[in-house]
């Protein structure tokens, strides 16, 4: 088909179309959202959305949570170190001997 | 004038709590405001959630509608925003999936496409999809829910020049689209 009249056909395609209708049940739906606020459906991508947060904030803690754990450690490694120095420098230090 | 004056007692009743008022409006506009929601966003799940917004809108605004246009324009004019903000909505969120794929989405068939244009129709949705926004509503108020152009201009509350203006320039976007298609079959 030559180009010009192919893009026509496009652009007019939807020319003569019925229009789509929703399932009845929507109308129960959007009612009832009316007589329970509460019953109000949340769009599925705002629940993604809460859910990745969730997610990273869970991820975020837990990584803390292992560095805090890992400094604690090395700092008690290392004031076991310093206090064992210390140590001998107090035994090293005889000077009464 | 008749038909007017329906609506404005329509609207009221709605205003004023009447849930058979509100039944009677569903009724008359529940396939345009769809029907225009699908166009946008080319999901039957989607379009049901924006005439759902669309409806709980216009329930808890009917107070504030007051016939300077009419009220099948006001209602258009909804869905039209609301179709439109759901759809930023949703490109924000796929920013935040910090996914470098593009999603690729399934080519969309309109339920009330006529069936030997089916194929044709499918190839105009991909491209409409590419239109800015304002060339996007002008195509589909016009040519999808077949308009007359002085009403898509009460909706998107313009002049009928800059309406006429917008359709030239999505049409030729559109057609700039379609040179490409048309090459790409041909290989």
């Amino acid at each position: 088909m030559d180009k010009e009249k192919w893009m026509d056909a496009i652009l007019q395609s939807m020319r003569g179309s019925h229009r789509a209708k929703p399932r009845p049940e929507l109308f129960a739906k959007i009612e009832n959202q009316f007589y329970d606020p509460a019953a109000k459906v949340i769009p599925v991508f705002k629940l993604r959305v809460a859910a990745a947060a969730a997610l990273f904030l869970l991820i975020f803690n837990v990584f803390s949570m292992r560095q805090y754990a890992q400094n604690a450690q090395s700092d008690t490694a290392e004031n076991l170190i310093e206090s064992e120095s210390d140590q001998q420098l107090i035994s090293n230090f005889n000077l009464y001997k | 004038m008749n038909l007017l004056k329906n609506h404005q007692e329509l609207i009221q009743s709605v205003a004023n709590g009447d849930n058979h008022g509100f039944r009677v409006l569903y009724d008359q506009f529940c396939d345009k405001v769809y029907n225009t929601a699908i166009s946008y966003v080319q999901s039957q799940q989607d379009a049901e959630e924006i005439t759902q917004d669309v409806f709980t809108s216009v329930f808890r605004n009917a107070s504030k509608f007051k016939g300077d246009s009419a009220l099948g324009t006001w209602i258009y004019r909804i869905t039209v925003n609301t179709s439109i903000n759901y759809i930023n909505r949703k490109k924000r969120f796929s920013l935040l999936n910090f996914s470098n794929e593009e999603i690729e989405k399934p080519d969309f068939e309109h339920p009330g496409v006529l069936l030997e244009k089916r194929e044709s129709a499918k190839i105009l949705f991909q491209v409409i999809d590419t239109l800015p926004d304002s060339q996007k509503t002008a195509f589909i108020l016009s040519f999808v829910e077949e308009l007359p152009r002085q009403e898509v201009a009460d909706i998107m509350e313009i002049s009928l020049k800059a309406t006429e203006s917008l359709l030239q320039r999505a049409k030729n976007n559109l057609r700039n689209k379609l040179k490409n298609k048309y090459t790409d079959r041909r290989k």
